[in-house]
């Protein structure tokens, strides 16, 4: 997803960091080695490996579970149904894969699951987004405040995307996968990665509209295009000239 | 080129073998021939080395070679092979690549000597053409999301692996075939050139060319807008914290613990079902012939020993007892309702109030936080109301284990009983007891009003609680609060359910339980008469008797009256009051000294005197309110002795009442 600048377009300039973060690149999780022998003891029911394993991921499992749900007051929930069932499956990782690939590839899982359950289960009122870093002094609270619509409006969009879509698009876009590791991860060809993340872009970019926090966005960077359709520069021109006429 | 198209399929090995015989017979007759072969080899050799990802060169080259030969198809190639699925996608989405390295190539051949043969013959490098076609794809298609629309694709997205694939790909991209499949593979295309032009990666013709069809085309300024849009919404969620998850730590380690006893229960049960079978063989091998006297000499048969059963404790039979507002226990679609079992394991979500009964004497009542005093008045509604969570880990007769996730919970537990609420890195055990525990994020307090409580971080207690006390993990943590009593908790058998639709009351109170009613509410409650007071919105009192039979009751709000409001209010100072009562203090010791002598020793408690004065000043009414079981005799004399009161005539020349604080020991007042 390219990363547009958002000078001149009266959008809040994002923290520099971010558009780094969500570059496409090799999975970025803490990375052991297969042989790691952390692995081996939690696998062989060793707790205290266990825990350390937890605090070496648990960041990156809680970010993927927050780029999938978005704001959410169930993080914690499925962060720890994440790791009881890292613990439950650990026994059965042979190493086939990197871990930090089966790690993805069960928290994508278990996020899939909930969000499942949530989707027949009447909602309650709105969770707000959580405060932004506490380094961006210079932004209003007009300004979070709108971002922070945005973001809700994209979860909403992302709500209705089908499900293997909604995987790919939150691993390639918010995550910054490359198309390769998220083959590894939901087990599909490369191809049928591609696919599926244009066929998720194509339906945002046709939905983007119905949000009207979105659709502003999309005004703004329309105004900012260089040039104006001929078509309708002739369509005022010659408004003008018949209103020219008249008078 | 059909020469140069026949030699990389039949490098990929693509061609049938009359296909790659007639290349090998090529190949021996002519030097020229082979140059071009090992031209097209380093060529594919260079663009596997430039490409960052591993990409299956070979297949993608014929891929290219063949998209962009489109007048110069395989011809006698293509009709002697068959030609496998292309990665359409795939072959899109490296175009701007391919555009690089095709240069990088170009130039590195230049260097190698080899140009003069090779870019004439490999159109398929040949950048600038590669970029004509695609803008040649882009000016003729249409908008993408109008296309998109008209081919009926906007609602329904096509099957995501139904992807042009083999020969019809082929006539897509070569603008062959039937129109709707190629407007189909143009749309993605146009898609691919905005999203190039939106990352920066096409050449500055490139972009002029984009460029001036953004400026013809309102629907194409549209389409950009749109894919810049996404790039920027996708940013900011990026932006946004995670949040710090090491709470889960604790509950982890438990649930962990758990699963880890259980896989060694498992194996306890595997290994005496090996030794029961040991046994059996064990009495087979010992049996041996039959004896010619067998009742008398039967051998004893060696008993299989015992299986070991660890047992788990019962699970206990708890159910909601009191509902006010929205509550689910999650995966479950319907709201809980009154007399709904609470199932180990699951975990309630509540907006609003749930009393449950977990076991005789043990209840808990689940809420956002106690209410603010003067408490009654306006109430938020309950969509509104701050959610409570609280996952039901262990209801068994030996154990109860909450972990509250937001809100309060209070609890009422019954001497004995092993009982423990988890709360983020905290854990509160009890035993007999009643105390409420709120939690907000990680900050956690605990108010106890009856018994002791240890609070818990890890395996070390880090305060041990006795009533009445509170505890804050963090100095600025908001007041738990006074425990709410949970309803039915010591019920003997189930009481009828009294129930009021949602309403315009905002809070209710019965026999000391105050619920928010605003999504209405149901309780149980023993049977009988008992007082109902409601307030509305506007902070008013409403009354209504209700008589509660059997079959349980559902209020009609009609039939809570307000209560009547005098138009003007009567004002008395506080120190004519106290003038007036203070003389009087001794006529109710005598009261209280009567009653401990004649029916109730132990009598002790705080009492409040509600005394109504009349606009003459003369006493019309006097209540003796009290929490506690009081003695008739004693509370009609304490009315008896009041009603004889009199004041000066108020301020106003109106009713008006106070209340009176009042508080007996054996020492006297």
């Amino acid at each position: 997803m390219p990363v547009i600048p958002s000078s001149a377009l009266g959008l809040p300039t994002l923290p520099q960091d971010t558009a780094t973060s969500a570059r496409p690149g090799a999975l970025r999780m803490n990375e052991p080695s297969e042989a790691d022998p952390l692995i081996a003891r939690a696998a062989a029911g060793d707790q205290a490996a266990f825990q350390q394993l937890f605090r070496q991921h648990r960041d990156t499992v809680a970010r993927v579970v927050h780029r999938f749900l978005g704001p959410s007051h169930e993080l914690e929930d499925v962060v720890q149904e994440v790791f009881v069932h890292v613990y439950r499956s650990l026994p059965s990782f042979r190493g086939d894969s990197k871990f930090s690939t089966w790690l993805y590839r069960l928290t994508a899982n278990v996020t899939k699951m909930h969000l499942r359950k949530k989707r027949s289960r009447p909602r309650f009122a709105d969770v707000p987004v959580p405060e932004t870093r506490e380094d961006s002094p210079q932004e209003r609270p007009d300004d979070v405040a709108e971002r922070n619509e945005r973001v809700e409006a994209l979860y909403r969009l992302l709500d209705r995307l089908a499900e293997k879509k909604r995987t790919v698009l939150v691993l390639h876009d918010l995550e910054g996968l490359a198309a390769k590791d998220i083959a590894e991860i939901v087990d599909a060809p490369v191809l049928t990665v591609r696919t599926r993340l244009f066929y998720a872009r194509k339906e945002l970019y046709a939905a983007l509209a119905e949000e009207p926090a979105l659709a502003s966005v999309v005004a703004r960077f329309l105004d900012e295009l260089p040039g104006r359709p001929a078509a309708e520069a002739e369509d005022t021109s010659s408004e003008r000239a018949s209103k020219g006429a008249r008078t | 080129m059909s020469k140069l198209a026949a030699l990389l399929a039949y490098d990929a090995g693509l061609l049938s073998d009359e296909g790659a015989r007639r290349v090998e017979r090529a190949l021996a007759r002519s030097a020229q021939v082979r140059r071009e072969l090992a031209s097209a080899r380093a060529a594919a050799a260079v663009l596997g080395d430039v490409g960052p990802a591993p990409v299956d060169w070979p297949r993608l080259d014929v891929g290219l070679a063949a998209a962009l030969a489109a007048e110069q198809t395989f011809g006698e190639a293509r009709a002697a092979t068959a030609i496998p699925p292309l990665d359409l996608t795939r072959l899109e989405a490296s175009l701007p690549r391919a555009i690089a390295t095709a240069r990088a190539t170009d130039a590195l051949l230049g260097e190698l000597g080899v140009a003069t043969s090779v870019p004439s013959s490999i159109p398929s490098f040949d950048a600038d053409r590669l970029e004509a076609r695609l803008m040649a794809a882009l000016a003729t298609s249409g908008a993408p999301a109008q296309d998109a629309r008209e081919a009926g694709h906007a609602d329904a997205a096509p099957a995501n692996e139904a992807l042009p694939t083999g020969r019809s790909a082929l006539a897509r991209i070569e603008g062959g075939g039937a129109r709707r499949p190629a407007a189909d593979a143009k749309e993605a295309i146009a898609w691919r050139a905005l999203l190039a032009y939106a990352e920066d990666t096409l050449s500055a013709d490139g972009r002029r060319r984009v460029e001036a069809k953004l400026a013809r085309s309102a629907a194409h300024r549209d389409a950009l807008a749109r894919v810049r849009a996404l790039a920027r919404a996708s940013a900011e969620a990026i932006v946004a914290p995670t949040p710090d998850v090491s709470s889960v730590e604790l509950p982890l380690r438990r649930e962990v613990r758990r699963i880890a006893a259980r896989r060694r229960m498992t194996r306890v049960g595997l290994a005496t079902a090996c030794l029961a079978a040991a046994a059996a063989l064990l009495l087979l091998m010992t049996r041996g012939a039959p004896e010619p006297e067998p009742v008398a000499t039967r051998p004893t048969p060696v008993a299989p020993p015992a299986p070991t059963f660890v047992a788990e404790a019962r699970a206990l039979d708890a159910e909601v007892t009191a509902i006010a507002g929205a509550a689910f226990a999650e995966g479950v679609d319907d709201p809980l309702g009154l007399g709904d079992r609470l199932l180990e394991g699951s975990v309630i979500r509540v907006r609003g109030a749930l009393h449950g009964r977990l076991a005789e004497g043990t209840g808990l009542v689940l809420d956002g936080g106690p209410t603010e005093a003067p408490r009654r008045r306006a109430r938020p509604m309950v969509d509104e109301a701050p959610e409570a969570a609280l996952r039901l880990e262990r209801l068994r007769e030996d154990r109860v284990e909450l972990a509250l996730l937001a809100g309060r919970v209070s609890n009422e537990v019954r001497h004995g009983t092993r009982y423990v609420v988890h709360a983020g890195p905290y854990a509160i055990e009890v035993r007999g007891t009643r105390f409420a525990v709120r939690r907000e994020g990680d900050v956690v307090s605990v108010q106890v009003d009856a018994g002791t409580v240890a609070v818990l971080e890890g395996d070390e207690e880090i305060a041990l609680l006795e009533a009445p006390a509170t505890w804050r993990s963090h100095p600025e943590a908001a007041h738990a609060g006074a425990a709410e009593r949970p309803r039915a908790a010591s019920a003997d058998a189930p009481w009828p359910a009294l129930r009021l639709p949602a309403s315009r009351f905002v809070w209710v109170e019965l026999d000391g339980t105050a619920l928010p009613a605003a999504g209405g509410l149901a309780m149980r409650a023993p049977p009988g008469e008992h007082e109902l007071v409601a307030f509305d919105d506007r902070g008013l009192r409403h009354r209504a008797t209700v008589t509660l039979r059997d079959e349980g009751q559902t209020l009609d709000e009609r039939e809570l009256v307000p209560e009547r409001l005098s138009p003007r209010r009567g004002y008395l100072p506080p120190e004519v009051i106290q003038g007036v009562v203070q003389p009087r203090v001794s006529a109710l010791r005598r009261c209280y000294e009567r009653s401990l002598r004649r029916t109730s020793p132990d009598l002790e408690g705080s009492y409040t005197l509600r005394v109504q004065v009349g606009a003459d000043g003369s006493v019309r009414g006097v209540r003796v309110i009290t929490n506690g079981e009081t003695p008739p005799p004693f509370v009609r004399c304490l009315e008896l002795e009041a009603e004889t009161w009199v004041f000066p005539r108020p301020e106003g020349d109106a009713a008006l009442s106070f209340d009176l604080p009042l508080a007996f020991a054996a020492r006297g007042i």
